[in-house]
Formats: C-alpha cells, structure tokens, sequence
C-alpha cells in the first residue's frame, strides 16, 4: 500500500487553454479513504484518471508512494480503477474478468484460483463465476467490478462513479458495503462521486472541487461544521444551507449584530476578534444556518439568546422522522427543521430560533468562511 | 390440434401496416427472381434452354448439364478440380486475412489519436468509390513490381484491401466504450494485448458480415486469374466457367454446361449468406447501417 501525493497538478486540453484541473495540491496517507466530491466537470474524473495514467499530465506531480509518476504508464503504477459503467469484458465469464490480470502477468494457476475464489466470496459472487457480464443485474455486475480490481491488491484503489447507475436502495447497500471492504483491506482508496451525501458518509476524508480547484479538504465533519467558503457550506448537507445577506453594526457593550431590512441578530462572542481586526463593521455579509440548527421555540434546549426570527409558512415537507418547513422572511426563503409529527398550517407567521452555535458568517467579497474563535 | 394455436400476427397490422408487407413481400419476390431463374436453368435440357420467349421454371428437369460440365472439365488439359481448389484456397486465404487486417486497421483508426488519422480514413472512403477498373492497371503495376505474378499472393493481397470492411469494422469498434480498454490498460495489457482478447472477440458478430464481403469478391474475382496469372494451373473457377462459354464455336454447345457451372459458382456464396444471415442482420442493426 501506498500514500499518493499531488503537487500543484494541472491538466489542460488543447483547444480550449482554461486548466480543467488547476494547481491542485493534495496528500492522501496510506490506508486512507479520500472521497472527490464537486458538482459535474468540474475536473474530478479528470484527475483520477491522471493518476491512473489515463490522461497525461500538463503541469505539477503525481506521487505514488516515494515516486514521481507522471511518465509512468498505468500498468506499472499498480493501481486498479472501478469505472462508472462497470467496464467488465463482456466477451469473458466473470471469472476470466477478474482473472484477466493475473493472467496478462502470469500469475500461477493455483494462485489465480485462489485469489478469484477469496474475492468472490468477501464479495459474495461466487455462484457468477461462470457467467457472462450481459447475464448480470446491475448490483451484480457493480459486484464484479469491484471484485476484479481488489483481486490483484493494488498500491490504490480508485473508484470514479461506482453506483451512480445503481437504484437508491442497492447504492445505500453498496455504500455500505464499500466502506466495510475498505475497513478490511485498508487499501488506499480514492473515490469520485458528484453525490455529497455518499461523500459525507464514505470518507476518512473529503476534498471539494469546484471549476478544477480544491476548495477545501477536510474530515465530514469539518467540512460540515467549519465549510471553507459559501460554495462548501451550499454543496455539503441537504437541505442546503440558508444564506442570508445583511449588514454588521455594532452595539456598543453588546458587541455586534447582523442586520436585514426584517430582522437584527446579536452575533455570538467568538466573532468579535474577526469582525474588529478585518474591520467589517458596516460591510455586508453573509450569514449561514443550517436547517438542522434552526428550530421552533419550543424545541430549543439553549439559552435563546435573542437569535429570534420570523417567517410566513409555505411549504412543509416529510422526510421519515424529520419535517422540513419551509418559510419566506420578506422575500428570501428559509428552511428548518421540525419533528415530523408537528404541523404548522400554512400561512402561519411563526417564530424561529437560530443556535448561536452553529451560526457562520462569510465575507461578502470573498465568500471566505470568516474565523472565530473556535479555528 | 389446431395448427394455428394463436391469433396470426398479419390480424394484428394495421391497413397501413398490411400493405407495407405486401409491397415488401412483392419487392422479396422480384428480388428473389434471378435466383430462381439461376436454379431452373441449371437443370433444363438443352431445347429449353433456347425457347422463345424463355421460361422461367424448368419443365423437365435433367442432371444432363452437370454430367455435361464432368465430361467437358475431364476433357480439358487442367482439370476442373485444379480450378476449384485455387478458388478454395484463395478464398478463404482472403477472407482470413481481410478480416484479421480490417480490424488491424480499424482499431487504431478508431480509438487512437495520431497524426493523419482523418486524411487517412478519407482517403479509405474515397477508395470505396473508385470503378474496380480504374485501379486495374496501377495494380498489374504494383503485382508485377512486386514480382509475385503467377503465385497464390497475387490472388489474396489485392483482395484483402476491402475499404468497406474496414469502414464496417471502424463504425462497430466506436462503439465499443474506452473504458473497456483502458481498464485494460490497466490491468496490464499491452495495446496488442487489447487488441487479440478484447477488441477481436467483440468483433466476432461484424466477421460474420465481414467474411461474406469479402469472400463474395473474392469468389468472383476474374481479374487476377486474367492478368496476373500466366499458367494455366494457377487460374481459379470463374476463369475457367467464363472459358466455358467464351470463343463463337462453343456458345450454343456449351450453354447447358454454363448455366450448371453458373449454378455452382453461385452456390457458396449462398450457403455462406444463408449460414451467417442472422449475425449480419444483428451486424447491420448494430452499426447503426439499418
Ligand atoms: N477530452 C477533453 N477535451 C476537452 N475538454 C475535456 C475533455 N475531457 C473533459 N474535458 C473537460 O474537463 C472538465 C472536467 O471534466 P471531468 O470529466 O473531470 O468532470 P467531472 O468532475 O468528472 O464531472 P462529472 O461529475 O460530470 O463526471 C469538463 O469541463 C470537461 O468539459
Ligand atoms: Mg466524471
């Protein structure tokens, strides 16, 4: 097993000169299971197949363990790569997929049979073996293509897409399943998906891409609770986030507050050092809750703090335990969270209350998270 | 028992349907009538073979031509045995060879990147379009430069060029997605590699189409014999059915022998289409020709 390290990596393609992939610089350990996640082209796939040896490098460094790749071709890189649609030959049994490899390397006969047999049966496909690709359901044939790139254990394990062609249930399953195998093994693996919510809860770690940049990289929670800037604090959680635009004022001996046409908010002790030493007194900025840490009065344990708003109901939606309201203070739309057995008619003016706590704010210009005390 | 347990499906059409199968049908059948035609005349004897106007079914069918055609072919210096096994062996060597160099050239044409690509596949179309006739003579050309006149090659290389395979193959190898092989790739397996255990098996349903192209022109083909060859023991089977009928004195005695050998020239190429129908109809629905 091996660590992979990339050093400022740029891909460019020719015809249009933008970099696809800009500067990237990331450090995944050994044994660890990094999760790509960004919205669509916004250059994931691409830098998993560089590492894979798959597109040629523009500018900057792979490193697979101690060496420089960038030349090397992918054979030698010993990696094995899981693609969205599976790839599996479909002129070979399932057997001969995941034998494929070996074989090309002359792997001996007992040791092949062995390997495929231990594969299969951590991956519950040995009845397949026998089988074409095109005589597999979708799981299954997600099955094999893992099954055949963990059969040689390679140095890393990348992964672009893997369930995206898999219903909801069987993705869960697979989810699931993936992270088990990878707990067992221990293989350093890298793994693209568009899907925030299979990063939050594959990942030892996540790393956020936007238009071939990395935004921030960081542990689920991390990224949940401390979001670099706007577009991580967006991307990650459903529902996303709400984001409010207004005004910091000071309150003399009360600190600072965040001010819209509709509403005044006491922003909470921690941000004063930031607002004071970049001076944003009477700049805008943006205010970030979370449904999850906005709730009706009555189910706040907290001091309330006078973090209080006020919104008209128009929308209420279940999913499972939760409810989520949806309410317009002015003309912005905001959610939070509710039990689910709580109904709020709609129309309804009703009462909400921020957790200071988990209250962000970002810089107008920049969109920057901007520090507290906690960072 | 009934015989027709189920409603017959020419119920279920529509008018507009049911006349579309009756044009197709009529259509089937005119195209299907040179067939018929060659059969009949192979066994009719010799006064109806010269009626006029001529009949189309055969009223007294005779094995006279073909007992004909042995006793001409025996009287003949080379015999008609000679003829047909050069025919064989040229054949199948084209059609192996074509295919295997088709797909050779189609591969790369198709999934990789390099210099020329696009001059070079147009330039393989616009041969599509060129008159056989216009090449023969920049062919004798190059055969004799080559110095293979009078051997087997000079029979097998000019056929193995077959621009419309390669085209077939090309548009069939598109679709094959990269993924395929650049797990491949991956796992280890050189571009040849590729080529023998993933792009050669896929292509299988296309070799179907591809042999019957190719072992129909190459079947057929007159010219070499004609040009290329200058001893009589290297000739193939349509030289010697087109000597048949050829010179004044032989085309009235020698019309029943033709219409026989024309039969079995035909016949190969009949069986061959009729063995591997139902693949290229799979082939044409594939590569998006249908
Ligand atoms: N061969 C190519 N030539 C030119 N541009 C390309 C090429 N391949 C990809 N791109 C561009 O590179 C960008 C990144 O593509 P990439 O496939 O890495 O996106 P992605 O993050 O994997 O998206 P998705 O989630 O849709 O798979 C895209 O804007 C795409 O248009
Ligand atoms: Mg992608």
């Amino acid at each position: 097993m091996a660590s992979v390290r990339l050093s400022n990596l740029s891909k460019r393609y020719e015809g249009n000169g933008t970099n696809v992939v800009d500067r990237i610089n990331l450090s995944i350990e050994d044994g660890e299971f990094m999760v790509l996640v960004g919205p669509s082209g916004c250059g994931k796939s691409t830098t998993l197949r560089m590492v894979a040896g798959l597109e040629s490098v523009s500018d900057g460094d792979i490193y697979i363990g101690p060496t420089i790749v960038n030349d090397m071709p992918p054979k030698q890189r010993d990696i094995s790569m899981v693609f969205q649609n599976y790839a599996l030959y479909p002129n070979m049994s399932v057997y001969e997929n995941m034998a494929f490899g070996m074989r090309l390397r002359k792997t001996e006969k007992h040791i092949m049979d062995s390997s495929v047999k231990q594969s299969s049966r951590v991956l519950e496909i040995e009845h397949l073996l026998e089988r074409k690709p095109r005589q597999l359901s979708g799981g299954q044939r997600q099955r094999v293509a893992l099954g055949r790139a963990l059969v040689r254990q390679p140095q890393v394990f990348l992964l672009d897409e893997p369930l995206s062609n898999l219903d909801a249930r069987l993705r869960v399953q697979m989810r699931a399943e993936i992270v088990e195998l990878h707990r067992q093994l221990a293989t350093t693996t890298i793994y693209v998906t568009h899907d925030q919510i299979e990063a939050m809860t594959m990942g030892t770690r996540i790393c956020i891409m936007k238009n071939g940049k990395i935004q921030q990289v960081g542990t689920p929670e991390d990224v949940y609770t401390r979001p670099s800037n706007l577009f991580v604090a967006g991307f990650i959680g459903t529902p996303p986030i709400n984001i409010m635009q207004g005004t910091v004022v000071e309150l003399g001996e009360k600190g600072f507050a965040f001010t819209t046409k509709r509403f005044t908010l006491r922003l909470p002790k921690r941000y004063e050092a930031t607002i004071r030493s970049q001076s944003l007194m009477n700049r805008n900025v943006f205010l970030g809750v979370r449904p999850e840490f906005a709730s009706l009065p009555a189910y706040y344990g907290g001091k309330s703090d006078g973090l209080e708003i006020r919104g008209e109901v128009f929308f209420s939606e279940l999913v499972g335990a939760d409810r989520y309201i949806h309410v317009h203070i002015g003309a912005d739309a905001f959610v939070f969270r509710a039990p689910a057995y709580e109904r709020v008619p709609i129309g309804e003016l009703v009462d909400i209350v921020l957790h200071p706590e988990a209250l962000l704010l970002f810089h107008a210009d920049t969109e920057e998270r901007l520090p507290d005390e906690r960072d | 028992m009934r015989l027709w347990p189920r409603k017959s499906r020419l119920n279920r059409l529509s008018p507009y349907q049911l006349l579309l199968v009756l044009l197709m049908t009529l259509l089937a059948v005119f195209m299907l009538m040179p067939i018929v035609f060659l059969f009949n005349h192979a066994f009719k004897p010799m006064h109806e073979l010269f009626l006029y106007p001529p009949t189309f079914l055969v009223r007294d069918a005779t094995w006279v031509n073909f007992l004909d055609l042995l006793t001409v072919s025996k009287s003949t210096i080379v015999p008609a045995s000679r003829y047909l096994f050069n025919s064989l062996l040229t054949s199948v060597l084209t059609v192996v060879a074509a295919t295997f160099i088709s797909i050779l050239c189609a591969f790369p044409l198709s999934k990789h990147q390099f210099k020329g690509k696009t001059l070079l596949f147009s330039s393989i179309l616009v041969s599509l379009m060129f008159a056989p006739e216009t090449v023969q003579i920049p062919r004798y050309y190059v055969i004799s430069s080559l110095g293979i006149v009078n051997t087997y090659f000079a029979h097998i290389l000019p056929m193995v060029a077959l621009p419309v395979i390669v085209f077939l193959f090309k548009q069939f190898i598109d679709q094959i997605p990269n993924d395929l092989l650049e797990s491949a790739r991956m796992e280890g397996a050189s571009e040849f590699r590729v080529f023998m255990n993933i792009i050669v098996p896929l292509c299988i349903p296309v070799v179907a189409t591809a042999a019957i192209l190719s072992f129909q022109s190459a079947w057929n083909n007159l010219e070499a014999s004609q040009l290329f060859m200058e001893d009589e023991t290297m000739k193939t089977l349509p030289f010697y059915v087109s000597t048949l009928t050829s010179g004044l004195a032989n085309s009235v005695a020698r019309q029943g022998v033709a219409a026989a050998a024309a039969l079995l020239m035909f016949l190969p190429n009949f069986i061959i289409f009729l063995l591997l129908q139902s693949r290229v109809i799979s082939t044409m629905a594939h590569s998006g020709i249908k």
